[in-house]
């Protein structure tokens, strides 16, 4: 869209209620585990006690004949998927290693390890019965740590797997799977131009996403061997594709029906259940419910990773960055794929930098396997990039702003991972940042206020979308993306938008697999801009149809007919004709050529670079080391806000996860590598009582490739918090947090260190 | 002629190359003249990603390049 000329939105950037609203908050809404059908048995898992084990044997015989029993699987009951990592240069995934996590073949890899599953009349029967399943292992020693895992003679998780990436590579068995490289300028030359250079390493630990809803599906498997799957998800076509990989077989077998879904950030887009669900519904001839509890949960879903960081930057007196240099090793998990490569991509990208070099190892590890989470790996790198920063900029005595306004990329400047961005809103979120009342009011005793940065690509990928007009003249769309933000409201914004009637007449649904056309899944910060572009172009369609429908009326051509705030209009031949509304015109569908249904389908390029600047104030106790956030504001570019509740509640939500993560969240394991805190009791999650009201600024740099300028909004607001907080608690102790969480212990730990 | 530009990643499989042109009208023409020129790259870009003056494109395969496009080959974006 046009900065210079912008459009003049009726409906967009409006904040009508979410027609999903009404029944989430009655307890209408049917969620993953809210589904039952006759004859429904329901399955439990049997989870491997060890963190590392090779599997001797599985005996199920006393579980099969315990009363109620249906059915029992084991990995014996899945196709042997060879591992394979699909795609050395371009991203990947391991289908043998997803079905390896599903259920565990030749070895467990975590505590909470799918090993065995049982399906039951009733859960307590299939819970009882997975007490009878007796597994011989061969006990190993589990590896806890990136420093465990990368020592000389480490025990490895897969003896067999030959790291890949950028060589020099490990020689021999290792636990590093895969090593990346980015550079460019001239690093030596780069860092003796600099007068500062400021060294630090950073460790971050294994968080989780926290999603309300535990994983939950229904499968049922019919005797022609179709299944049907309803299951939360962030992407029924994912579940679809993934599950047919998993299990080899046809895609058209499955059909997926994307439940209601309780919040999801990335954890939601691989599958547990499904795959098990098929074996046990096909062996018992039953519609089979699996549902994790919360420990189930955290001892077996994707968390993201634990990471260590050692990073350098150079710059000279003026505050002109000359050089970087970072080395950062992310845990996997217990299979490779750790977003290590993202974090590569992002950590320099907010500032022109032309002399850098970055490396990145992802790491295998005794513990569950790490999931999508927000801007995978961003928050990560720029916890360290951005407290760097800060400290450079404490050096210099320069406002941290200030600074960073003199390093910021904007539009023209080329991007460490190669591109050149077009127009970007960097820039304008620290000048809103610097306006903002919050900069400079005044801070107490014991106070203290950090800024910080963050960068996110944003997705682009595939969507369809298709909108049909009712005979009275209300309208239908239909996508096929879960709707976890509030995507319902948005694509019903848009499409009455373009036909130009209230937003109340448009119906939004999400379709299954076999309803809808085909959708990426429900992530990358993608749908609002992606699947938004389908619902637009579907509108446009529709709208050509409407003025072809009064240009039969009229008896005139279709250009004589111009289409204006939500009629037809005569113009040309057609000058002086009544206006026809369109509730007229969808009155006359049936005499004028049927109804009218139009769809589009996009792959249009990533979303746009995603910029966003967050100022904190905390104040930290130094009686009990409680550090107590007091005010917090976040500031990003959103291009445009199509439904701007929505936008500052994904701007809320991605700072308080981030505060959550940067102050209590971790896993804490006992020496056998087992969770010990697998709960929100001591999972330390913040509740609303724990913030205050965080105040979201909404900045609109148009995104050039979207016909509205939409960004993705939803993963950049996770970025900046675990450094913003950072800096505030070095603002107010004057000590700098090397690691996270900043609990109460360890802060008043660092200070009686400091005070002796 | 368009300018592909390597990754460090990526100069171990190209003899070092930080930056070449081709003369191709598509990003799947211009992969094959990789391969053809540099046969350790063979099969490596197929399913790869690609910046195409500015714009990711996560399925760059048939899009067609302008004469001075500038063309980087890398990850496939995706997210949370």
């Amino acid at each position: 869209m046009s900065e210079s000329n912008p459009r003049k939105f009726k409906q967009v950037g409006t904040r009508p209620i979410r027609p999903d609203g009404l029944d989430k908050v009655t307890g209408r809404a049917a969620f993953g585990a809210d589904l039952s059908l006759p004859g429904m048995i329901h399955a439990a898992l049997y989870r491997s006690p060890h963190a590392h084990a090779r599997i001797i044997s599985i005996d199920t015989s006393k579980a099969e004949s315990f009363p109620g029993v249906k059915a029992v699987a084991t990995a014996a009951d899945l196709p042997d998927i060879p591992c394979k990592w699909m795609g050395e240069l371009s991203g990947g995934i391991d289908y043998g290693e997803i079905s390896r996590n599903v259920l565990a073949r030749e070895k467990v890899l975590y505590h909470g390890h799918a090993v065995a599953a049982v399906a039951a009349t009733t859960l307590e029967q299939a819970q009882q019965a997975c007490k009878l399943i007796v597994v011989e292992y061969e006990a190993l020693e589990p590896v806890m740590s990136i420093d465990q895992a990368l020592a000389p003679g480490a025990t490895i998780l897969h003896e067999e797997q030959e790291p890949i990436g950028v060589k020099p590579l490990p020689v021999g068995p290792t636990n590093v799977a895969r090593r990346i490289t980015m550079d460019g300028g001239d690093l030596e030359a780069g860092f003796a131009q600099a007068d500062v250079i400021i060294e630090r390493e950073f460790e971050t630990t294994m968080v989780h996403q926290g999603y309300i809803e535990p994983h939950a599906a229904v499968v049922s498997t019919r005797q022609d061997g179709k299944s049907d799957i309803w299951c939360s998800t962030q992407g029924q076509f994912m579940v679809k594709s993934t599950t047919a990989m998993v299990m080899a077989c046809d895609p058209n077998d499955l059909k997926v029906t994307p439940s209601e879904i309780g919040g999801g950030f990335g954890g939601k887009t691989t599958v547990y259940h499904e795959p098990i669900g098929i074996v046990l519904s096909r062996k018992s001839g039953r519609p089979v419910k699996l549902v994790m509890t919360r420990e189930e949960v955290f001892r077996a879903t994707g968390p993201t990773s634990g990471a260590k960081i050692s990073m350098r930057i150079g710059a000279k007196a003026d505050g002109t960055l000359v050089a970087a240099e970072t080395q950062m090793a992310f845990e996997a998990g217990a299979f490779r794929g750790s977003p290590v490569g993202a974090a590569c991509m992002c950590v320099f990208t907010p500032y022109k930098i032309s002399n850098f070099a970055i490396e990145g190892l992802d790491i295998v590890v005794n513990k569950p396997k790490v999931a999508a989470y927000r801007a995978p790996g961003s928050p990560i790198a720029a916890f360290a990039i951005e407290q760097l920063m800060d400290e450079l900029a404490l050096k210099l005595g320069r406002d941290p702003i200030e600074l960073r306004l003199q390093n910021a990329v904007q539009e023209g400047d080329r991007a460490p991972y190669g591109p050149t961005f077009k127009r970007i809103g960097f820039r304008e979120t620290l000048e809103a940042a610097q306006r903002h009342p919050h900069y400079n009011a005044p801070l107490g005793e014991n106070q203290g206020r950090g800024i910080a940065s963050g960068f996110w690509f944003n997705g682009g990928m595939q969507s369809s979308a298709t909108v049909s007009v009712n005979d009275d003249g209300s309208a239908v769309v239909r996508t096929g993306n879960p709707d976890i933000g509030g995507s319902r409201a948005s694509m019903a914004l848009m499409a009455a938008e373009e036909l130009g009637i209230p937003v109340e007449r448009v119906r939004p649904l999400v379709g299954d697999t076999d309803s809808v056309g085909y959708c990426d899944l429900t992530g990358g910060s993608r749908v609002t801009f992606a699947t938004g572009m389908a619902v637009i172009e579907a509108s446009i369609k529709v709208v050509d149809a409407l003025r072809a429908r009064a240009a039969t009326m009229w008896g005139v051509e279709l250009s004589d007919v111009e289409w204006r705030d939500g009629s037809a209009v005569g113009v040309n031949g057609a000058a002086g004709e009544e206006p026809l509304p369109l509730a007229r015109l969808a009155r006359q569908m049936r005499s004028t050529g049927g109804p009218i249904v139009e769809s589009a389908s996009v792959n249009p390029p990533a979303a746009g670079p995603g910029f966003a600047t967050h100022i904190c104030d905390v104040e930290v106790d130094p009686e009990t080391g409680r550090t107590k956030v007091l005010r917090y504001t976040a500031i990003q570019d959103a291009g445009k806000a199509v439904h701007p509740s929505y936008v500052e509640g994904q701007f809320q939500g991605g700072a308080a996860q981030g505060i959550g993560w940067a102050l209590n969240e971790e896993y804490l394991w006992d020496a056998d590598g087992k969770m010990e805190n697998p709960g929100f009791l001591d999972y330390r999650m913040p509740v609303a009582s724990d913030l205050p009201m965080i105040d979201a600024v909404i900045v609109e740099v148009p995104n050039p490739i979207h016909p509205y300028g939409v960004r993705g909004v939803g993963e950049p607001p996770i970025v900046p918090p675990l450094a913003t907080v950072a800096n505030a608690v070095h603002a107010a102790t004057g000590i700098r947090f090397e690691s996270l969480p900043m609990t109460p212990p360890r802060v008043l730990a660092a200070i009686d260190r400091k005070d002796s | 002629m368009a300018i592909v530009i390597f990754s460090s990643a990526q100069r171990s499989l190209v003899d070092g190359a930080e930056r070449i042109e081709i003369d191709a009208a598509r990003v799947v023409d211009l992969i094959a003249a990789l391969y053809l020129r540099y046969p350790q790259l063979e099969g490596k870009l197929d399913d790869a990603a690609a910046a195409i003056d500015g714009d990711i494109h996560n399925d760059p395969k048939y899009l067609r390049l302008n004469p001075e496009s500038e063309v980087h080959f890398m990850g496939a974006i995706s997210g949370g």
